[in-house]
């Protein structure tokens, strides 16, 4: 057997092995996790369906806005799939700890190298089925096209998703090389994507001063357009593609397919030979020790011991807890990324002139404002806040064995989540409303609610982290990727839509004038806000409970 | 000082540690042997609370491990044998939070500290972060991080994985300091020169079960084997049985 036919064979019995224990799994967790999916999917579907319905709505300019949506997808899908390409090849290529295992076998750098590669494309690419499949059929039921449209559109996306690999894993092994070190690196990656990201939102700098409807949705999609109709971007060469299928001009589909194909073909030459001669050396200089930067008393202890209220092993706890976090870039980057991308948004509502617009539309904007926060609140607490208590399975003989609670240990956690998201969440929507120069009644409803969002996230996050803790795991990604974390996310995304969702629909009707009278809007306000304080205490609360239950019983 | 009474502990069909009866005594040193799987870890586990016995109980200074839990924890300290510290903190950091975890005062919690790190050399290292330190290094920390609050019952579970022989020489030093100042100690290991070296009494246990136990002397005369531990050990054990399969491997590679 060749070496390559082992390692595939490694790879399909790892596979084989994992579906085998599907069967074993709880009826009841297949059920959610195909739930879930499902739901995902028709959501996604609908979005698609109802942006579709609603450029058509508008008329000739809706036809060419729609036509520009297709490039546009595309587009987005070809610099989303590059940049997760760019962060999955550093974990799978570099850091994965079987790159060690396979250097110890007579294996040439490059073989390995196109090993992890492979397994670091599919990583980064799966999920992105998910939001072409609601989209394709989305446009192909709208444009009443047929199967040839889909058969076209899986030929022309699977180069592409190869073409943006070659391209992600290129530019992180061209990073590695040059750059020192692994904090550079990141502080490098996130001032490049905030840089792209506010490029992208200043981009529209001359604005007409009409203010309806169709002219609001254009200026936010036009300055978009040129760059997806770039002829250098391979996106463009999919999107023309798909578009000579579904017209019938085959010939010049075949011409864009083999100018995909030929480009991946030459791309995975420039790779292969990249690898041969960097890989090694770069995988190396990041396997070796960091420069040891000496950490003499820290600010962060004075700071948190001035909270003499707090117990000093709570505190010892928040001490450990805030260092660990900002001394790992990984992890603040990501807050820095989403949150920074968000503040930027906030920060230039202004230069859209939305300030100026109707009362609808500022009333609309102000509470996607809140969704957009809560929602980003709602992943990052799945990614940090859910998988923190069985992460410190791994430090049992530490805090297990220390004569402090569980309870005190999840408590602290609450709090200390809870403190931080408050500070960033809060910040962001005053930022919003003060952008928009939105009512008083905006100002109030928008806090409470944020802060209402934060209080349940937490302490959903915190809660179900501790009744799902599983003190064997070591990989945060299979914690929060396992029933637990899915649940966790799953009930934040209900609550998002019940609290943010019926509030906001509540101020949109008014400002549209369906809601008849202030006497009506304030029963409606105040039943709402009866329901969104006993949802969130009920999420908040019960998960936190169930939390303390469950830690009593477990065991390490 | 260490007491227990039938403790069982299955996980679904398998038999882990099965009616285990123990008494170890203030100021002694117990070492616990017995082959891969036999159950050391699990009844260390269940000593020190982590676990929960299917049956039976465990008592620490006559306090039962599961109904006082915080209290017992207080007087425990547990060396595991795949210890895991925080990489993103400082040697020193790490040590002040363990230390303030058990309440000790932060004057005598610095000293204390800053004591250790002369025993065990870690004065250049103290600032840096755990993540760029060498196992053995990380293996003092851990020594430091169980001793730190003066347990007066030392569990051990595979006590000197990666030290190097100064490293090694300073713990089995300490430790038998620590014994004759009153503390217990409850050691498991596959190095039996070390057992032999240090321990008061011998617990041997296979298949779950507790084959023997008592000291040197006792395990000679139960086993019928003068000598080595190491043979005494291997008799109760019956892996001497397994002489005719080596004679029989061929080694064709």
């Amino acid at each position: 057997m060749s070496q390559n036919s082992a390692i595939l064979k490694t790879r399909f019995n790892i596979l084989k092995n994992t579906l085998t224990l599907l069967p074993k799994e709880p009826i009841l967790k297949d059920a959610f996790v195909g739930f879930f999916v499902t739901f995902l999917l028709a959501g996604g579907f609908f979005l698609f369906w109802k942006a579709l319905e609603f450029f058509d709505n508008l008329g000739g300019v809706g036809i060419i806005v729609v036509n520009r949506l297709f490039y546009l997808y595309f587009m987005g899908l070809f610099f989303m799939l590059v940049f997760s390409n760019i962060i999955i090849s550093y974990a799978t290529i570099y850091r994965s700890p079987e790159v060690k295992f396979f250097l110890k076998h007579p294996l040439t750098y490059s073989k390995i190298f196109m090993v992890k590669f492979l397994e670091s494309m599919g990583l980064s690419s799966w999920a992105f089925f998910f939001i072409l499949g609601p989209f394709l059929l989305a446009f192909g039921i709208h444009g009443n096209l047929g199967l040839d449209f889909y058969l076209a559109s899986i030929m022309f996306f699977l180069p592409l998703i190869v073409l943006a690999a070659i391209i992600g894993t290129a530019v992180m092994m061209l990073l590695l090389k040059i750059i020192p070190n692994k904090r550079t690196l990141i502080a490098i990656l996130v001032g490049i994507t905030i840089a792209a990201i506010f490029a992208i939102i200043r981009v529209d700098v001359v604005r007409p001063p009409a203010l309806d409807e169709t002219s609001f949705f254009l200026r936010r999609l036009l300055p978009y357009t040129n760059l997806s109709n770039s002829l250098f971007l391979p996106n463009f060469w999919v999107a023309e593609g798909i578009t000579a299928v579904i017209q019938g001009r085959y010939e010049q589909a075949l011409f864009w397919w083999l100018l995909l194909f030929s480009n991946v073909c030459m791309g995975i030459l420039v790779i292969h030979s990249l690898a041969r001669r960097i890989y090694y050396p770069v995988w190396e200089k990041i396997q070796s020790p960091s420069a040891t930067k000496i950490y003499s008393k820290s600010s962060i202890d004075s700071m948190v011991n001035r909270f003499k209220f707090i117990s000093p092993d709570s505190r010892a706890m928040v001490i450990k807890d805030i260092k660990l976090f900002s001394r790992d870039a990984v992890q603040w980057s990501q807050f820095l990324i989403f949150f920074g991308i968000l503040a930027i948004y906030f920060g230039n509502l202004q230069s859209y002139s939305y300030h100026l617009y109707s009362p609808m539309w500022k009333s609309l904007i102000s509470f996607l404002n809140i969704f957009a926060t809560a929602l980003v609140l709602a992943s990052l607490g799945a990614r940090f806040v859910f998988p923190q208590l069985s992460l410190e399975g791994r430090s049992f003989w530490v805090l297990g064995l220390a004569p402090v609670s569980f309870k005190k240990i999840l408590l602290q956690k609450f709090w200390l989540s809870l403190f931080f998201s408050l500070f960033i969440s809060v910040g962001l929507i005053c930022l919003s409303n003060h952008m928009l120069e939105v009512s008083k009644t905006i100002w109030v409803v928008s806090l409470s609610l944020i802060i209402l969002s934060c209080i349940s996230s937490v302490g959903l996050s915190c809660g179900l982290g501790a009744v799902f803790a599983d003190f064997t795991v070591k990989n945060p990604a299979a914690i929060f990727s396992g029933f637990g974390g899915t649940l966790n996310f799953a009930l934040n995304l209900i609550y998002l839509l019940l609290t943010v969702g019926v509030v906001g629909g509540v101020f949109h009707f008014n400002a549209l004038g369906r809601i008849a009278g202030i006497v009506i809007l304030k029963k409606y306000l105040v039943l709402c806000a009866l329901g969104v304080v006993i949802l969130s205490a009920i999420c908040c609360v019960v998960p936190l409970y169930l939390g303390m239950r469950a830690l009593r019983e477990k065991e390490y | 000082m260490i007491k227990t009474v039938g403790l069982c502990k299955h996980f679904g069909k398998k038999k882990a540690v099965q009616n285990l009866n123990l008494e170890i005594k203030k100021g002694e040193f117990f070492t616990f042997l017995g082959p891969n799987a036999a159950g050391k870890t699990t009844t260390i586990k269940m000593l020190t609370g982590l676990l929960k016995p299917t049956s039976g109980c465990a008592y620490v200074k006559d306090k039962d491990i599961q109904k006082d839990f915080l209290e017992a924890k207080k007087i425990i300290g547990y060396i595991p044998d795949t210890p895991f510290l925080y990489d993103k903190l400082t040697p020193r950091e790490f040590v002040e939070l363990v230390g303030t975890l058990y309440g000790l005062e932060r004057g005598y919690l610095l000293e204390a500290a800053q004591d250790y790190f002369d025993f065990f050399s870690l004065n250049e290292v103290a600032d840096i972060l755990i993540e760029n330190l060498s196992h053995g290094l990380q293996q003092r920390i851990v020594y430091i991080a169980a001793l730190i609050h003066r347990p007066e019952v030392i569990f051990i579970d595979e006590p000197l994985v990666g030290l190097d022989p100064h490293s090694i020489h300073l713990i089995k030093r300490l430790l038998k300091k620590r014994t004759s100042q009153g503390t217990t100690i409850f050691m498991s290991t596959h190095i039996l020169s070390i057992a032999e070296e240090l321990a008061d009494r011998i617990g041997i246990i296979d298949k779950g079960e507790m084959i023997a136990q008592g000291t040197f002397d006792e395990l000679t005369k139960t086993s019928g084997v003068s000598g080595k531990l190491e043979d005494i050990f291997l008799k109760l054990t019956k892996a001497l049985d397994d002489e005719s399969e080596f004679s029989n491997f061929k080694d064709k590679i």
